[in-house]
């Protein structure tokens, strides 16, 4: 499965990618980072349905473009993707206020804490039911 | 032989008689005629004889005769008869007969004798006697020079001299003084003519004294033999010349009237064209004499006032005396009002001509429309006097009352005029208005009571002016007023005795009256406050305006209502005062007074100041945990997330694998930053901390931003950036110096950071204003700048970047704010992304 991670820091684009393909949700090759929004957001509204990656995970706290700005924007420029791409919050806030907000925001498929447990990631392949490569999880094992 | 030759010679002398000798028979036929006839009287003697006397005799004198010849049959002789005979050409010829009977012979002889010469000089002698004594005329004979030489005629009669009187006497001496000028003058032109000269009238002294006008006519007959004299012919001519000067004095005196007429006098004929008019006219129509005569009057007027001028005329022409009045418009010179008389000049019982005097009313009419008006005017007055009015005369008559008068008493004013006011109000007489009105009109002296009727239930407040006339009276129905008094004085009794701060206010908020608790509250005392609004005085600077908007408009809905307000004591000192208002209603459910009762909450107000600091430090405090429990649970989980995801990474992989090496360096790194962040916040809380007790010195700018440059001189120089320094050396601000360093080290080293890639960085510091409340330093660069509106107020807090790829923590600009704010400034920034950014840093 294809999955983006936009985070502007460099330290957790380098561990979440390590965790997603250690736990076998995604081949190191369909990882693909984004240190901003911007950039991550020129991709998603440019390419084509088939392009479109099968997760997203969204961290919140960014300079310029923070998540939400992120999400603001995608949901007016290309409110479809939902139906093509499951988007997670990835942050490492413990705040009660971001938990709430994620929950009413429609874009939204869950929030998950940093750093991204296993047991999320296995909770993700559940989710994403076809999406999970049972070749790549064994490679990846 | 002799009696014969006696009967010829008689017969001889009869026959040449020169006189008529003849003989008449008893019946009047002559018998006997001599040739006398046929010289006296034109007939023969054949013609005569046997004709009666009566065919010669000139029938006026034949009666006369008759009777004689009569007397002289009878035997009577008769001499010297004259009568007149027809000759027989026709003229008379006068007679004088003598006459005798001759018995015998039964004739009577006649001897007639032609006396007409003697008749007609005697007659003309008579005439001329007559003239000279009867006539007018004087006669004087004069020498040249003027000495009387004779003179007759009436000069005796008229001028009462006698001739001897004037002879020898000089004419010159009775002229008039005025006129001797004249008489020399026609003297010297007399003498050398021989023609007549008429003397024009002239002033002759009577023998009385008088002056007499005379006019005489001198023909210089000196030349003549028979005469040698100026013959001088005079008549009194006094009464004409006085009727003349009387005339003349008359016409004079009309012309002068006509004339100088200060009114519009004019004189019209027959068809109303003008013959003259007078100085007035032309002054008034502004025209010359020419262009008014000979124009009808009608010229002059508008057509609709012709036909009005017109039958008035017609009118004096038959003769009528016309009056009337009349507006007529002239061009130009506006309206006038005429009073217009015309007067018809009847000569031979038909009227010529018209006199029309037009005297200008125009003013006394305006007086007079004046009056009406200023009459109507009066009464409108009268009538509009918003009080009851009335007027009586000295005997207590009503001579005037208004309607509001009708109002307030119940009364029907016309039945009230003419009546005594005693008889309308019997119950009053010897009351109390019967007591002020008997003293005004006595003593002269107005009155102003107020008295209670008792029969209407009212209380009137009056006003009574005693004039000539007798008493003008003005009133008004003050009932309510008496009563709400009555009512006050109750009020006041009772709350005199409480200690609260008591104000009884009007309607309209005014102070009728305090007790003594709000003087003990206040320290106003009532003649200091009465009549003024409590608001007026009571509230001050630091008094809410809202609650005094509030308070102001919950007394207006008439219900009781209470309200917490900042009031100052007259010493200035400040209350709170709990003010409970209750409106008194009167009996129409409107507000008469306010009662206010005000309670002293200062202590009170005290107590909840300090709860209300305490709850805003709280708030704040809670405010300030609430973003640092954000930033913990952001900006410290972060490197504490990383630094797990990094163990279970290392735990998942080999020692000897690259990645191994990277994720150690990465948890490494995290540690640090983990570091970092407590580092940050325990700075930010000192700062915090320090905030009410930093020292506030006197801190040179200038030195201060110079130090923070030359810190910065490496990474500045090594990006080959130019920093302008424009603070001026004496340019001190109160504060922290380390803060003050802190603030330009931050600010520069962002605009280092976040310098724009094309170009090297040119940082400006200026000083924008430095005055007694403060200094303004601006502090610009040409950096990358950032969008201002969507970052909007978020750059001056803690952990906000606006830069990708960049390495900035988002502190900085926090710093610089949190220094700020413990100093008591502040910081406002502006940018354009690429363009650079500006901050205006405010020192207190």
């Amino acid at each position: 499965m294809k999955v983006f991670v936009v985070d502007d820091e460099e330290v957790s684009l380098f561990i979440t990618k390590r965790l997603v393909v250690f736990g076998g949700l995604a081949a190191e090759k369909d990882v693909h980072t984004f240190l901003s929004a911007a950039d991550a957001l020129s991709t998603l509204t440019g390419c084509s349905d088939e392009a479109l990656p099968g997760l997203v995970l969204l961290d919140l706290s960014m300079p310029v473009m923070d998540g939400w700005h992120f999400l603001d924007v995608l949901a007016t420029l290309r409110p479809a993707i939902r139906e093509k791409c499951r988007i997670y919050i990835l942050t490492s806030s413990l705040a009660s206020s971001d938990q709430h907000r994620a929950a009413h925001n429609s874009m939204l498929s869950g929030l998950i804490h940093k750093p991204i447990s296993l047991e999320s990631i296995s909770m993700l392949i559940a989710a994403g039911g076809a999406g999970v490569d049972a070749v790549e999880r064994e490679d990846l094992v | 032989m002799e009696v014969s030759r006696d009967v010829s010679v008689w017969e001889k002398i009869i026959k040449n008689s020169l006189d008529i000798i003849c003989a008449l028979d008893q019946n009047g036929c002559y018998t006997k005629v001599n040739e006398a006839c046929k010289n006296i009287l034109g007939y023969s003697q054949e013609e005569m004889i046997g004709q009666s006397l009566r065919c010669f005799i000139h029938p006026d004198d034949l009666d006369r005769t008759l009777l004689v010849a009569n007397d002289v049959i009878k035997g009577q002789k008769i001499n010297n008869f004259e009568n007149r005979y027809i000759h027989k050409a026709g003229h008379e010829v006068y007679m004088m007969w003598s006459g005798a009977w001759l018995k015998e012979d039964g004739v009577v002889i006649c001897v007639g004798r032609d006396i007409t010469e003697q008749k007609k000089a005697r007659q003309k002698n008579e005439l001329h006697q007559a003239i000279v004594e009867h006539g007018v005329d004087m006669l004087a004979m004069l020498d040249q020079e003027l000495n009387y030489l004779h003179s007759e005629g009436s000069i005796h009669r008229q001028m009462g001299y006698t001739n001897e009187q004037l002879i020898g006497t000089n004419a010159l001496n009775y002229i008039h003084p005025d006129d001797i000028s004249l008489a020399t003058d026609l003297l010297s032109k007399i003498l050398t003519s021989s023609s007549y000269i008429k003397v024009p009238d002239y002033r002759f002294k009577n023998a009385k004294g008088e002056w007499r006008w005379i006019e005489t006519t001198i023909s210089n007959q000196l030349n003549n033999p028979e005469v040698r004299a100026l013959v001088a012919n005079s008549r009194d001519v006094t009464e004409r010349i006085e009727t003349r000067l009387k005339l003349r004095e008359s016409e004079q005196r009309f012309k002068s009237l006509f004339e100088n007429h200060l009114d519009i006098v004019l004189f019209q004929d027959r068809e109303g064209i003008i013959i003259d008019a007078n100085a007035t006219t032309l002054s008034f129509f502004g025209v010359e004499k020419e262009e008014i005569l000979n124009h009808p009057f009608s010229y002059f007027l508008t057509p609709e006032v012709i036909p009005i001028c017109d039958k008035a005329l017609r009118d004096a022409l038959n003769g009528e005396w016309v009056r009337y009045e009349a507006t007529i418009p002239f061009e130009g010179k506006g309206t006038y009002t005429f009073d217009i008389a015309k007067i018809p000049v009847v000569v031979n019982g038909s009227a010529i001509g018209v006199y029309s005097i037009l005297r200008d009313v125009t003013e006394i009419h305006q007086y007079n429309k004046t009056i009406r008006r200023q009459a109507e005017k009066l009464n409108n007055i009268m009538e509009s006097i918003t009080d009851a009015f009335f007027t009586l005369d000295k005997n207590w008559i009503f001579t005037y009352v208004n309607s509001e008068f009708d109002r307030i008493l119940h009364t029907n004013r016309e039945q009230l005029i003419g009546k005594s006011i005693w008889d309308i109000f019997p119950e009053e007489l010897n009351g109390e208005f019967h007591r002020h009105y008997s003293e005004a009109l006595e003593t002269g002296k107005s009155a102003h009571f107020e008295a209670y009727l008792k029969h209407l239930d009212v209380w009137l407040q009056v006003k009574a002016f005693p004039s000539e006339e007798g008493l003008s009276v003005y009133f008004d129905d003050v009932t309510e007023k008496v009563k709400s008094r009555l009512e006050l004085e109750r009020l006041s009794l009772v709350a005199s005795k409480i200690t609260n701060g008591v104000v009884i206010t009007d309607a309209d908020g005014l102070i009728e009256w305090v007790n003594e608790g709000f003087v003990a509250l206040t320290g106003y005392t009532l003649p200091e406050v009465a009549g003024k609004a409590p608001v007026s005085f009571l509230t001050g600077e630091e008094t809410d305006k809202i609650v005094l908007e509030r308070f102001i408009e919950k007394r207006m809905q008439s219900k009781p209502f209470h309200e917490e307000m900042l009031n100052y004591k007259k010493s200035g000192e400040k209350i709170w005062l709990l003010l409970e208002v209750t409106p008194v209603l009167n009996e129409a459910g409107k507000v008469s007074r306010f009662i206010t009762i005000q309670s002293d909450i200062s202590y009170r107000k005290e107590v909840e100041e300090s709860q209300l600091q305490l709850t805003k430090d709280l708030f704040n405090q809670n405010r300030d945990l609430q973003q640092f429990t954000y930033i913990v649970s952001h900006n410290l989980r972060s490197p504490v997330a990383n630094a797990m995801g990094l163990v279970d990474i290392l735990s998942m992989i080999s020692k000897d694998s690259a990645e191994f090496n990277t994720s150690l360096n990465f948890l490494r790194k995290s540690v640090n930053q983990l570091d970092t962040v407590l580092r940050d916040l325990n700075m930010i809380l000192s700062i915090r901390d320090k905030r009410d007790t930093i020292d506030r010195e006197s801190i040179p700018l200038a030195l201060v931003c110079q130090q923070a440059i030359s810190d910065l001189s490496e990474p500045l120089h090594a990006c080959g950036a130019e920093v302008k320094m424009g603070i001026d050396e004496s340019i001190n601000v109160q504060g922290d110096k380390a803060y003050i360093y802190s603030i330009f080290h931050n600010l520069l080293s962002n605009a280092i950071k976040y310098r724009a890639s094309g170009r090297s960085l040119v940082v400006n510091i200026e000083c924008m204003s430095n005055t007694g409340t403060g200094t303004t330093i601006s502090l610009s660069d040409n950096g990358s700048g950032f969008d201002t509106e969507s970052a909007g107020d978020k750059v001056f807090k803690l952990y906000k970047r606006f830069h990708a790829n960049s390495d900035g923590r988002g502190i900085g600009l926090f710093l610089v704010k949190t220094h700020l704010d413990a100093m008591g400034g502040h910081i406002e920034v502006t940018s354009e992304v690429n363009v650079g950014t500006r901050f205006l840093i405010y020192f207190k």
